[in-house]
């Protein structure tokens, strides 16, 4: 009896903090709104307004895609990082702390710092190396094959700090006595990842992909602040469509509709973490 | 058993903690609401009492929250304040409460759903209707008609703050569009007479001369338009329009898109060709209005196409120097002359009660906005004009009034302006005209339809092989099946 009682704060801060603004929004999402209040229900309205826009499939595309760069640039890079760290002997924690830097630096200072980094034409300086190198100028977040990738090195900049330190914590709990064991039975270097390490982290890894997934889903600050969605809406997210909703034309139901989209969205993709890191565990 | 008693005790207090806090929110907020309408209703039979006998009732203290006030190590600081005291002085029963909250797309919709708007807060024509719609405006109809602003505003400025009959705000400002020069630049080109004064292009295609010959001799961009924010589609209408571009037309009472017309794929071409053809617009295209600020303001572009009150911002934001900076009305096209009209409103916060929207208009009327110019409203006037004056920004270089010409507001401002001149307005033929080829927002969705251009326009400025025709021929398309078949 004692133990339920103390679940109370925690069962009572869950559902104030997390899912009484979850349920309101997706309540909200299906009504007609005036500002932030309620007007009149009008069931799936607002899903069919928005899915129905001509923007909606180009937006969840470009969403996904996001998403694909930011695996393929961002999501081994921590890993390499935090192994090289715990394997360097010297200046360790300084090597760390230059690395968590960047995490540091405000969201916004960051991305007009990569923007000013882009700038396109001879006088850019990321252009300036290259005409210096014998190249031809690039347009750099002006050309819309170009510009997610680009955003999302700037998140992975911005962000690897972070995991690395989380799967250098991992990495450093790690039994030194497996390592010790396989010298002794002559693994190398990458036997000893591919045997010892890679096994111990392997729920780990898998966790920070998921997160990674349901993270960059949601990027929006990043285009926000660089691109503002373009060019001719190459950037453009789900959640900075959601905010444009809200704040730009101030239609929070359909805003709300957006957010709840790629909420459902997200669902599918952590039962299915839940699902495969149960088998990995098995 | 005692440990026990006691984890109980505590967990129980915390709950009973947790649940007090969010119950007590819950309760201030509803017994807020409550008080507000027991004000207002209280407020409403005292207007009727008060007026049967207004001047015989000593007024209830009243407390007004005004906005976009400046802040303390803003040079207007002073100047404000002792408005602010000599108001108070002569209507002791209110007091003014300041806040420095600017109107912002991206901090409004926050504020207002948390009822933290001030009392009075200003916003821009574009925004009005959505700010209506979205009920964060108070209705003032009757305080309004019941007032020295009733019956003295153009009635076409009125009808942006009017929906459905009730009035929502008041006009305080109107502005036409113009085309900034760049004088440093086009003296660097060579592109000015004898008397140093630019030489003005009256056409787009001498627009395109002249950035030409600017980029040629100085090597800076001559020509350069934001293409964020929706900010893209509202300065394109001007060179849109001109070219003899509609964007909606009521046909049988249903509203069409006609935006991909030849005039309209013209006016597009012709900015593309600014980019491509002429080469004359920055390497960096993909930018909104500040953007451009900083460009023009730091001799980096030669022209552009803005508001004629932004000619302060400009120099506040850049340091410029108000004798580099000029401006003309916008050039013609095929169509002639169009420039798009805007301006700035008050609007008064949600649940303000008669008596303090009635203290905000007195306190428009005092600081010199309205119709009426008493002693009070002069001196302030005045006192604001050399203000802005003795920081070297410019006074004196015309704009469009919401009074009509022959009010006598217009004609008084227009005196105390004229004392305070600075600028050399032979660098300003706006000035002369400001109201050459005014023309309003479209009527319906104006605002997605600035997305959709901004969208297109981005394609044009980034993509050499961009097809106006189809990327404007896809707007409309998509611009008619997502807004305007809603609409109709």
């Amino acid at each position: 009896m004692n133990a339920w009682v103390f679940l109370i704060p925690s069962v009572f801060l869950l559902l104030l903090m997390v899912w009484e603004p979850l349920v309101s929004t997706t309540r909200m999402s299906f009504y007609e709104t005036r500002g932030f209040d309620t007007v009149e229900f009008i069931g799936l309205e607002n899903y069919k307004n928005v899915v129905t826009n001509s923007g909606f499939l180009k937006t969840l595309k470009n969403t996904a895609l996001y998403v694909f760069w930011s695996l393929v640039i961002g999501y081994l890079f921590p890993y390499v990082v935090a192994v090289m760290v715990n394997e360097m002997v010297h200046a360790k924690s300084a090597f760390r702390f230059f690395c968590y830097f960047p995490v540091m630096v405000p969201g916004m200072a960051a991305s007009l710092m990569w923007k000013f980094l882009f700038e396109p034409g001879e006088n850019g300086i990321l252009n300036a190396i290259r005409v210096f190198l014998g190249f031809e100028p690039s347009q750099w977040l002006q050309n819309p094959d170009l510009v997610i990738p680009l955003i999302v090195i700037t998140m992975t900049w911005r962000g690897f700090g972070g995991t690395m330190l989380i799967y250098l914590a991992s990495l450093q709990g790690i039994s030194q006595e497996l390592y010790e064991a396989a010298s002794i039975d002559g693994a190398g270097f990458f036997q000893k990842i591919r045997y010892i390490q890679f096994p111990e982290m392997k729920s780990l890894l898998l966790l920070m992909l998921i997160r990674q997934i349901i993270g960059v889903f949601q990027v929006m600050q990043e285009p926000l602040a660089m691109t503002a969605g373009g060019p001719n809406n190459a950037s453009m997210t789900l959640m900075l469509n959601s905010y444009n909703y809200a704040f730009t034309y101030f239609q929070v139901g359909r805003a709300m509709a957006v957010g709840t989209i790629t909420f459902l969205i997200l669902v599918v993709f952590t039962v299915i973490y839940q699902v495969v890191s149960r088998k990995v565990e098995e | 058993m005692k440990k026990k008693i006691i984890s109980c005790l505590l967990t129980i207090t915390v709950t009973a903690s947790l649940l007090a806090g969010c119950g007590g929110e819950t309760n201030q907020v509803s017994g807020d609401k409550q008080t507000s309408t027991e004000d207002k209703q209280t407020s409403t039979e005292d207007k009727q009492d008060t007026s049967v006998g207004e001047e015989s009732q000593e007024p209830e203290p009243v407390t007004i929250t005004i906005g976009n006030w400046p802040s303390k190590d803003n040079d207007t600081y002073a100047l404000r304040e002792k408005q602010r005291e000599a108001f108070e002085e002569k209507y002791p029963y209110i007091t003014v409460e300041t806040d420095e909250y600017g109107y912002g797309v991206d901090t409004f919709l926050a504020k207002a759903a948390a009822g933290q708007l001030p009392d009075l807060f200003q916003t821009f024509f574009t925004e009005a209707d959505k700010i209506i719609t979205a009920g964060y405006a108070a209705d003032i109809t009757e305080i309004f008609n019941n007032s020295i602003f009733a019956g003295n505003m153009e009635q076409d400025v009125l009808d942006l703050v009017t929906k459905d009959g009730r009035i929502y705000g008041v006009p305080q400002s109107a502005y036409s569009m113009g085309l900034y020069c760049n004088v440093n630049l086009f003296k660097e080109a060579g592109l000015v007479d004898e008397e140093g004064v630019p030489l003005f292009p009256t056409t787009w295609d001498e627009v395109a001369e002249t950035a030409v010959a600017i980029k040629e001799k100085t090597g800076k961009a001559g020509f350069m338009i934001p293409v964020t924010n929706n900010q893209g589609g509202w300065i394109f209408s001007n060179i849109f329009w001109c070219f003899g571009g509609v964007y909606e037309t009521q046909e049988d009472g249903k509203w069409v898109a006609t935006f991909d017309s030849e005039e309209g794929v013209a006016a597009l071409q012709y900015l593309k060709d600014l980019k491509w053809k002429y080469n004359v617009m920055p390497d960096n295209v993909i930018g909104d209005l500040t953007a451009w600020t900083e460009k023009f303001g730091t001799d980096q572009v030669a022209m552009g196409i803005c508001h004629q009150p932004y000619a302060n911002s400009i120099i506040s934001l850049t340091g410029m120097s108000k004798d580099s900076i000029a401006m003309t009305t916008i050039p013609s096209g095929p169509a002639g002359q169009m420039s798009q009209m805007g301006g700035d409103i008050y609007m008064m916060a949600v649940g303000t009660t008669p008596e303090q929207q009635d203290a905000c208009l007195k306190w428009m009327e005092f600081s010199g906005n309205s119709p009426s110019m008493d002693e009070d409203a002069v001196a302030n006037y005045e006192a604001s004009v050399k203000e802005i004056s003795d920081m070297d920004w410019i006074v004196g270089a015309g704009g469009l009034t919401i009074w009509g010409d022959d009010a006598e507001v217009t004609i008084k401002q227009k005196e105390i302006d004229a004392k305070y001149a600075n600028v050399d307005l032979r660098l300003w033929p706006y000035a002369e005209n400001p109201g050459a080829g005014i023309t309003p927002e479209p009527p319906v969705n104006a605002q997605e339809l600035y997305a959709a251009l901004d969208a297109v326009i981005q394609e044009v400025l980034t993509n050499e092989d961009a097809d106006c025709q189809a990327l404007l021929s896809e707007a409309a398309y998509n611009f008619q099946r997502d807004y305007l078949d809603n609409a109709n």
